[in-house]
């Protein structure tokens, strides 16, 4: 719960500060008028009534969310997210609200048109596995930590030049693009906030992960 | 061409005797507003008149309201009177949306002269890559884009590796079949039932729909394609051999004659399966309408009633208003599907005879209609259909709701009409359907 709150005030901050936010107009419909950071500041990406998901945006659906993790996090493709250690979270116990269907046993010919109300909740689920299972590994990679390397794991909370860093790089890894100013700084004020770095690493994980930027293309 | 497509605009006025749609209320209705919507495209034209048929949108309902007497005799007068109301409540009138392409019974559409778009290869790179290859675009290949010289070759270059991937082959192609297949396990190679083998049905449409072939062979194809992706000519026999125990196998290969052979529509899987133990394949012949030609009869798309239709051939009393007001169109189709046997029992155990052709099985075959054409028989009907104006628009819309999760916006529907327009041009390719999807505005545009 205390980790929830941690992201949630970061993904405040980070929808609060952004700068490129446009009134989203009903009539741009099949414009993709907005676009980066601002569908992210969004936060809804586009799935109220008024702006229905895919005609600003596409989804990303579950094979491709699934590839910017193993890519982004740099994990194989089993690591990202396993229910009860055992069941994939895509191929089977979220894929119907990450975008998929499944035809042969449950007789779903059609994948969902948009995402349901379940489907922040499957992104933010499997986006957790895949940050723990990468922070994980990079504690026992230590020196060769390939994604979390910009603040020790252990020991004191983050700096604001570390969060930053640590953000710049997800940035990169998740949305493709560099972080913009206003973002970092969102970032930034939270240095000192969080005393375990281990949950900072988390928190920038998940808060970045599951913006709607990375959810929508 | 444009009176049948745009026939279920009027199919259901029900619940007013006055306003039972006829094939020339579409023609009055489009040679009034040419403009409108449902008067150059099937995708979206029973969105103006209808929430989901027969529920009436605001449009559907205030020309109900408007009308004095027999729909034809009366419609342009009750379009008259309903022009200046604006049906949807969204601030526009009905005939400035109808004549701006827009929706005058949805109010969330509303007219816009063409979005100002500037294409932006960025969008486009990320699009395709999550689309196509199913793995989305890193920062060093946004970075390219970026900074190249010609961004549009990248794109091409990427989208070729990306429809050469197993992927696309053999992920994307075969979601994309699920909705014509609708595969069931229980019933299918390895269930407790045997009666086909579905998994032909998913290897031939991925093979058609790949590497640059002719995607009219979903409705031509003479041949299957085995595990390996070759393919096989001839028929095929049965993988595991004919049971009846604790498990049941009557299926399996493809036992029907080559010659007799369209495709898609023809494989064991979709013959037994749509078709069953019905005398006239009434299911068959609309889900090839349906999935192929993008009309479905169940919703009052594609109605073109031939005359003195339903004969009710097989005594299932459609001979009723209510029901021939689909079964006038439903029936000639399906008359050609009527020689191919569905579901057998001792026979498909003996013989594997599930999906085989037999002459004699029903006498209705030569007596059907296509597009308002008579067709001999069901490769007849295949070549009509494959040939069709709106077998190229379903094609293209697959691909474009594939790709985009929805049918084209208003405003896109000239870059759609090109898309399906090109592809005679294109050797009837959807990979190169696709490279030109990802040159759209609709895909790849941006808000200038």
């Amino acid at each position: 719960m205390k980790l929830l709150g941690i992201t949630l005030l970061i993904a405040i901050g980070l929808l609060g500060c952004n700068h490129k936010v446009k009134k989203h107009n009903v009539r741009s419909a099949g414009a993709n008028e907005e676009t980066d950071a601002s569908a992210n500041a969004k936060g809804g990406g586009g799935m109220n009534e008024s702006s229905p998901a895919g005609l600003n945006l596409v989804w990303k659906r579950y094979r491709a969310f699934e590839g910017g993790l193993v890519q982004g996090l740099s994990l194989p493709k089993a690591d990202v997210c396993k229910e009860l250690g055992q069941y994939s979270c895509i191929d089977k116990i979220h894929l119907t609200v990450l975008g998929g269907n499944e035809p042969y046993q449950l007789g779903q010919y059609e994948r969902p048109s948009a995402p349901t109300a379940l489907t922040p909740l499957a992104v933010e689920r499997v986006i957790l596995a895949a940050c723990g299972k990468r922070l994980e590994l990079d504690k026992a990679a230590g020196g060769g930590a390939l994604v979390f390397k910009f603040f020790p794991l252990a020991g004191a909370s983050p700096s604001a030049a570390q969060l930053k860093a640590q953000a710049g790089e997800l940035y990169k890894r998740f949305l493709a693009r560099e972080a913009e100013g206003p973002e970092l700084d969102a970032v930034a004020a939270f240095a000192g906030k969080i005393a375990n770095p281990e949950k900072a690493a988390i928190s920038l994980c998940l808060a970045i992960g599951s913006s709607a930027e990375n959810i929508f293309l | 061409m444009r009176r049948f497509l745009v026939g279920s605009l009027w199919l259901s006025l029900l619940g007013s005797s006055h306003a039972l749609a006829t094939s020339a209320s579409t023609d009055i209705f489009c040679q009034k507003y040419p403009k409108a919507l449902g008067c150059e495209s099937k995708q979206a034209s029973c969105a103006i008149c209808h929430t989901a048929v027969p529920s009436l949108n605001a449009y559907g309902d205030d020309i109900k309201g408007a009308l004095t007497g027999p729909i034809d005799a009366t419609l342009i007068g009750a379009l008259d009177k309903i022009e200046a109301l604006d049906s949807d409540e969204d601030g526009a009138s009905n005939i400035t949306e109808i004549e701006h392409h827009s929706a005058p019974g949805n109010g969330s559409i509303k007219p816009e002269a063409d979005a100002q778009l500037a294409y932006d290869p960025v969008i486009a790179m990320r699009r395709l890559r999550a689309i196509y290859c199913g793995n989305p675009a890193s920062y060093e290949d946004l970075q390219k884009v970026k900074t190249a010289a010609d961004p549009k070759a990248i794109l091409h270059a990427e989208l070729n590796k990306c429809l050469a991937s197993p992927f696309w082959k053999g992920e994307a192609l075969f979601r994309l079949a699920d909705k014509k297949i609708q595969p069931l396990s229980a019933i299918g190679f390895g269930g407790n039932v045997v009666i086909a083998d579905y998994r032909y049905d998913y290897r031939l449409f991925s093979y058609i729909m790949s590497d640059d072939h002719d995607v009219r062979e979903l409705l031509s194809a003479n041949y299957h394609i085995d595990e390996s992706g070759a393919r096989v000519e001839g028929v095929i026999a049965r993988q595991e051999p004919a049971q009846v125990g604790q498990r049941i196998v009557i299926g399996g290969g493809q036992p029907l004659d080559p010659t007799r052979r369209a495709g898609m529509i023809t494989t064991q899987w979709f013959l037994a399966f749509y078709t069953m133990f019905a005398p006239l394949p009434r299911n068959t012949a609309s889900q090839t309408y349906r999935e192929y030609l993008g009309m479905d009869i169940a919703k009052g798309e594609g109605l073109m009633p031939v005359a003195n239709e339903p004969r009710d051939v097989d005594a299932r009393n459609v001979k009723q208003a209510d029901c021939a007001v689909c079964h006038s169109t439903l029936d000639p189709l399906s008359y050609a599907f009527s020689t191919y046997v569905g579901i057998e029992t001792v026979q498909a155990f003996l013989f594997n005879s599930n999906g085989t052709y037999r002459a004699t099985r029903q006498p209705w075959e030569a007596q059907g209609q296509l597009f308002g054409q008579p067709v001999t028989n069901l490769l007849d009907w295949a070549t009509k259909a494959r040939n069709s104006d709106p077998f190229k628009k379903n094609i293209a819309n697959m691909f474009f709701k594939q790709a985009l999760s929805r049918d084209p916006l208003p405003s896109e529907q000239g870059e759609f009409e090109a898309l399906w327009k090109a592809l005679p041009d294109d050797a009837y390719s959807a990979n190169k359907l696709i490279h030109r999807l990802i040159e759209t505005k609709a895909f790849g545009g941006k808000r200038s």
